[in-house]
């Protein structure tokens, strides 16, 4: 098998705010990482973080109004990064928002625990928000671990 | 969805995120409203995905059948979705149980006695 650990596969994605687009994106991110042979789990976490960023954006970016989210997917050699960016009403305290079971929405019976589970399920999350301009929510997770074996160990393990 | 003595079992689909979260709260309103639901178990079986929109679910349901004293359950948990309601301390407020025949014998008895 062919494996170039510093190659670079990127797509990029606007959807509306229509939460049949959430299951959409969850469709896009997994095609996009199959190339990675990622593991059920591994597939799982990624599916559940995206969702819940995506979900956001509609939520609580657009208050389910109109509106364009951008998904950009990229791989670099075993990395998957996913950046999810809105251009909706922002946040104010980051911080805050980020604590589990934190919401602003208890009325549409938002649990607050998505940006928990992104942090959970994926190496690293950042995000970044200007009230009024929009949120960016960066994540990203080394899948198919063992796809990063040094050389020896991947012949040794019957690759080549 | 079935409602049998009140108790009523929600089958929960393969995919739950928000837009299916939401129409299983709109469906359980219905019921709810007229005062047929005693008490609530989610049958999750079939359930491959989930995210934090299932858990608003449940919480919102557990909030619901507190006013009326009713219990909330879930039932047969696949491993991946276990462990987000761990995460969420959901078990601190909803029982699980390994069948929905279980938790259905479960509450009849607390009923009965
Ligand atoms: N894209 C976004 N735009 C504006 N506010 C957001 C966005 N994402 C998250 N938030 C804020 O952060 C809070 C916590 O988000 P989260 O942990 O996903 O919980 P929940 O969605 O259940 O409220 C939200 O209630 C909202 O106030
Ligand atoms: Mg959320």
């Amino acid at each position: 098998m062919e494996r170039d650990n510093n190659k670079v596969y990127e797509a990029t994605v606007e959807f509306g705010t229509e939460p049949e687009n959430e299951g959409f994106a969850r469709m896009i991110v997994a095609g996009f990482i199959a190339r990675l042979n990622p593991t059920l789990e591994e597939l799982s976490d990624i599916r559940t973080a995206v969702s819940e960023a995506v979900t956001n954006s509609i939520i609580h970016g657009y208050c389910m109004q109109e509106g364009k989210i951008r998904m950009d997917c990229k791989i670099t050699g075993n990395e998957f990064e996913v950046t999810v960016e809105d251009g909706g009403v922002g946040i104010e305290n980051i911080k805050k928002a980020m604590e589990p079971l934190y919401t602003t929405k208890p009325e549409l019976e938002r649990s607050g625990m998505g940006f928990a589970f992104m942090e959970a399920f994926m190496d690293k999350v950042s995000v970044e928000s200007t009230p009024g301009e929009g949120t960016t929510v960066r994540m990203s997770k080394k899948i198919a671990k063992e796809a990063a074996l040094p050389e020896c160990m991947e012949r040794a393990v019957g690759f080549d | 969805m079935d409602i049998a003595d009140g108790n009523m079992i929600i089958h929960v689909e393969k995919e739950v995120d928000h837009c299916v979260a939401d129409k299983i709260k709109t469906e359980f309103e219905k019921y709810y409203i007229r005062g047929y639901v005693k008490n609530v178990i989610f049958d999750m079986s079939e359930v491959e995905f989930m995210d934090s929109s299932g858990i608003g679910m449940i919480m919102g349901r557990y909030r619901k059948m507190k006013y009326v004293n009713g219990q909330v359950m879930v039932a047969a948990v696949p491993e991946n979705i276990d462990r987000l309601l761990k995460m969420s301390g959901v078990y601190s407020f909803v029982s699980k149980y390994d069948s929905v025949i279980e938790a259905v014998n479960r509450v009849n008895k607390k009923e009965g006695a």
